[in-house]
């Protein structure tokens, strides 16, 4: 379950995820207050709170959300974390005085509560070790930078190299490095070699290039200053390098997403745009084909709507602010609504689409409107994916514990490959088959995002060439009407 | 006697597909229809089109694919070729244009109109 965290810097933050917290970061208490409102009913697992907080008091914050809101009974966990101990110390005692257990997660907040202290510990030893410069105490702070710091002799081999930048070549210490060339130590290719000894153009001060890493390609920037002369009056030089590999990642999905959000916009426009002029040009249309210029025009203008729906939805995922309107819902006629919706679809393609149903679905508190949509959503992948005359198959499973709604289709399936991520924003699968279907990559996002508000998962199960089967399981617990 | 053109209409979504048909088909040409690549290039293969529209993103050929087939073998090697494509930047469609010698390319939305227009004059250019 996700937790929310009040102004966590990054550290503390990825502490949290290294330890398997799934976090949402608020970076400022206004933002933090909005964003908390429409998560009253989610099954949050805890909120991190700090103390000092940009845009507002953490520590009102942290009151409004214990008392005002009655979060508690919600939340098992509700830590805070401060540089001064004494503060965090009581807020963190007086709620867990209460009648809240503690969780596991519990522990883990507060263990990242204290690793933020720790953190806050070596800033302060950072910048005593700055003070303590003059004295030699330089590679020490160098060690402690998160970017890669070393320094190369006129014959560009390496004569101080700092522990990042150790990390980055694969090495647990510096030393190890000293006297190998730059380019030998990252493992590059002969031209990029040549380019990181400045052999092509010796006034080139920034460069960027790429290691394989298993997989993976790294993808690093180095900037090179010229550092003192040696008695013969050549040149030393100062390299400091970061590994951009994740900015990197996060440009070219931004890209891929403005790509493909402007297509999937573009689409729509193009009918309403040609509908429009053919009616406006065509004085002597018949009625039928003049009603039928104008259904196709509002289910265009839908269409468009829907499109961004799920821009906004995934937006206020992003920010963790999306919310559920969850009410007693008939899944008797949910069901039946959503088979309603896809059956032109699935004829269309001439599939063979059965419901194996329960014969009594229990009452349950659900957001009818989200969960329609993320499980139409998978019949609808289910449909695209599948080749004409295949077999897609929705079955709803109810026994004491969950509700289960699981879509099976005999189609093209999913690479070993592609499997662990067809879940994150804006992917699709390195697949011909897949690229030539419209899709934004968002679907699968927001579906896993609805199960997780209703306190359930998504699951796939698919072999390439075979078919897939995606199921949404939801807890009765947490839906109990 | 002058005869009628023949227009392709390479589109996977039907709506915009009907609807490009129903204004060739006003502008007089005799419009045949296909929504996915592989279909349009074996219609072009074995009929001499005189134009053929095609959208970039389709199922089993896209539009460069199968504007490059039409113009490598087949009835239509000589038609007019006009790519609509719902992608801008991302496309590159000075190279496509150049190297499939296309007459135009359209980018979504684009009106009607000034797509026949486009075409006949491309036409008349070329019968000139």
């Amino acid at each position: 379950m996700p937790t929310k965290s009040f102004n966590t810097n990054r550290t503390l933050r990825q502490v949290l995820v290294v330890h398997g917290v799934s976090v949402i970061l608020v970076t400022a208490a206004i933002l933090g207050f909005a964003g908390i409102t429409p998560w009253q009913s989610a099954p949050l697992s805890g909120v991190l709170v700090a103390i000092l907080v940009a845009m507002g008091s953490g520590f009102a914050l942290y009151r409004s959300l214990y008392t005002l809101l009655n979060i508690e009974s919600r939340l098992s966990q509700l830590a805070a974390t401060s540089t001064n101990a004494n503060d965090a110390a009581a807020l963190v005692l007086e709620p867990a005085t209460g009648n809240t257990s503690a969780e596991f997660g519990w522990n883990r907040l507060v263990e990242a509560g204290r690793v933020w202290r720790a953190v806050d510990e070596l800033q302060k030893t950072l910048l005593a070790s700055m003070s303590d410069r003059r004295r030699g105490t330089g590679p020490q702070l160098l060690d402690s930078l998160s970017e890669g710091v070393a320094t190369v002799d006129p014959d560009g081999k390496i004569t101080y190299a700092n522990m990042a930048l150790a990390a980055m070549c694969g090495q647990s210490n510096g030393e190890v490095l000293y006297g190998q060339l730059l380019a030998d130590a990252f493992g590059v290719d002969a031209d990029t070699a040549e380019k990181l000894r400045g052999d092509i153009d010796p006034a080139q001060t920034t460069f960027e290039w790429g290691v394989q890493s298993g997989a993976v390609e790294r993808i690093f920037r180095g900037h090179r200053r010229p550092g003192r002369k040696n008695d013969g009056g050549a040149i030393s030089s100062v390299w400091t390098i970061r590994d951009i590999t994740q900015q990197k990642l996060a440009d070219s999905m931004r890209d891929k997403f403005l790509a493909t959000a402007t297509h999937e916009f573009r689409t729509p426009l193009a009918n309403i745009r040609a509908y429009v002029e053919s009616l406006d040009m065509s004085d002597d249309l018949d009625p039928e084909s003049r009603k039928r210029f104008y259904n196709v025009i509002q289910s265009e203008s839908l269409r468009l709507s829907q499109l961004v729906d799920d821009l906004l939805d995934i937006s206020r995922m992003q920010a963790g602010a999306m919310a559920l309107d969850c009410r007693e819902t008939d899944l008797g006629r949910l069901v039946e609504e959503i088979s309603q919706k896809v059956e032109g679809e699935m004829r269309e393609k001439n599939l063979d689409y059965r419901c194996e149903l329960p014969p009594k679905y229990p009452k349950l508190l659900l957001d009818k409107g989200k969960l329609a949509a993320a499980i139409v959503n998978l019949l609808g992948n289910a449909a695209k994916y599948t080749p004409e005359g295949g077999r897609v198959t929705f079955r709803v499973d109810v026994n004491n514990q969950r509700i289960e709604f699981a879509i099976t289709d005999t189609g093209i399936g999913i690479s070993e490959e592609d499997l662990p991520r067809v879940f994150e924003r804006f992917y699709r699968c390195n697949d011909d088959r897949v690229r030539e279907i419209t899709g934004s990559g968002l679907g699968l996002a927001l579906t896993q995002e609805v199960a997780r508000l209703h306190g359930g998962e998504v699951n796939v199960q698919s072999k390439l060439n075979e078919g897939s089967t995606f199921s949404i399981t939801i807890p009765l617990d947490s839906t109990a009407a | 006697m002058e005869t009628v053109s023949k227009a392709l209409v390479a589109e996977d979504d039907r709506a915009l597909a009907d609807i490009i048909r129903l204004a060739l088909t006003r502008g007089g040409y005799q419009v045949a229809v296909a929504h996915d690549g592989k279909k349009a290039l074996t219609l072009a293969t074995n009929s001499k089109f005189d134009v053929v529209v095609s959208d970039y993103q389709m199922p089993l050929l896209n539009g460069e694919q199968l504007l490059s087939g039409i113009r490598t073998e087949g009835a239509s090697q000589e038609a007019l070729l006009f790519l609509c494509s719902a992608k801008s930047f991302e496309l590159d469609s000075e190279r496509i244009k150049r190297e499939l010698r296309l007459s135009a390319v359209f980018f979504k939305p684009f009106s009607l109109g000034e797509l026949v227009t486009t075409i006949k004059s491309h036409q008349t250019a070329a019968w000139a």
